[in-house]
């Protein structure tokens, strides 16, 4: 139960990071203590910092160094355009799930939803 | 690390370069590349001295330890890492058996040129290649009548040992070499490559010894016999004299 629950919320971990620097830019520690604020999603950083950089590999992040007054220089991250499609994407993908499953968990099903014309 | 960073006692610096040593492994161990696994370990970094400026009313190393204990081990780093192992959790559970996949992809990784220092899996690969040639070989002479199955595996696996191991050998000579000597046993490679042939050489000129009745021939055998063993010490000794004497000396 407890690793299907890391899988699911690794899955979802991408979406979420899009998601919040959608709304401005953010360093890694930032982004993992807002995400666990408004998520519940009870994430650490071995989770966080692999899914960041590997958006920042393909593209969809783009980082900047500034100084930090705690010790090593803070890396900033924000959504680039073609992160922004992909959050788009993924947002949409991410809906048509939730609602598939919500339908089933709720006992609903096509036949319910949509009555059957009579023969 | 910046020019801000926080003024921290060496030993605490230590335990701080220790954890993103064992970190990094980890990331190295998994493929990781080079550049994803600077920005996680620069990221951990970051946040480690985040969480300890956040605890100035502690000494330094209590911080440390406080701040340590409240982040991942390092092994939750591993990319197939299934669970976020915590640096308190309890024992891991028993391993389920790996699957031919994973088992292949473990022996690339292992095979695959590494930055961290360790024996060439190459000459690892040829002396256990030749130790169970040996070790067949002893087995099959304990036997008056050995079973087929053992002189098989003696057949198949010593009639190619001259090559394969051979051709470890060099391998692991030229990755050693290549890696500015992160990789080491370049001794074991070089004894790995040149075993085989100077054997074959020197079996060749004893049966040409032994099969000869011209004095001119097995004079001429004999001197080649010395002279190619005698080359060989002299290049052992001008590559590896003085590394051994130096250790003789510190001792």
């Amino acid at each position: 139960m407890q690793a299907w629950m890391t899988q699911l919320r690794k899955g979802l971990v991408e979406l979420c990071v899009m998601r919040l620097l959608d709304s401005g830019e953010a360093y890694g520690y930032q982004i993992l203590q807002q995400l666990n604020a408004a998520t519940g999603l009870e994430l650490t950083e071995s989770t966080l910092y692999p899914v960041l950089a590997r958006l920042a590999r393909d593209g969809l992040v783009k980082a900047r160094e500034a100084p930090s007054p705690s010790g090593p220089p803070r890396r900033y991250y924000r959504l680039t355009a073609p992160g922004k499609t992909r959050l788009a994407e993924l947002t949409r993908q991410w809906i048509g799930v939730r609602d598939a499953v919500d339908h089933l968990l709720n006992g609903e099903s096509h036949e319910s939803t949509s009555p059957r014309t009579p023969e | 690390m910046s020019q801000l960073a926080p003024e921290l006692p060496n030993e605490v610096r230590l335990r701080i370069d220790e954890y993103l040593d064992a970190v990094e492994r980890v990331l190295i161990q998994g493929g990781v590349t080079r550049t994803e696994r600077r920005n996680i370990v620069d990221e951990v970094e970051s946040q480690i001295y985040e969480m300890l400026a956040a605890r100035t009313d502690q000494e330094p190393a209590a911080a440390l330890t406080d701040v340590l204990a409240k982040l991942d081990a390092p092994e939750a780093y591993a990319p197939d890492a299934a669970t976020t192992v915590k640096a308190e959790s309890a024992p891991a559970a028993a391993a389920p058996l790996p699957s031919p996949r994973a088992l292949w992809s473990r022996w690339r990784r292992w095979w695959s040129v590494s930055e961290t220092p360790r024996f060439s899996p190459p000459a690892v690969v040829a002396a256990c290649w030749a130790g169970g040639v040996a070790f067949l070989l002893m087995a099959v002479l304990a036997f008056r009548w050995p079973p087929a199955p053992l002189v098989g595996l003696l057949a198949l696996f010593g009639l190619t040992a001259p090559v394969g191991v051979t051709v470890l050998g060099f391998l692991a000579v030229r990755r050693i070499r290549r890696t500015g000597s992160k990789e080491h046993g370049l001794p074991l490679a070089l004894i790995e490559t040149f075993f085989f042939p100077i054997l074959l050489a020197n079996l060749a000129l004893i049966g040409i010894l032994a099969a000869s009745e011209e004095a001119g021939l097995i004079l001429l055998a004999a001197l080649v016999i010395i002279a190619a063993n005698v080359g060989l010490a002299r290049y052992a000794w001008r590559r590896f004299g003085g590394q051994f004497l130096a250790r003789v000396e510190s001792l």
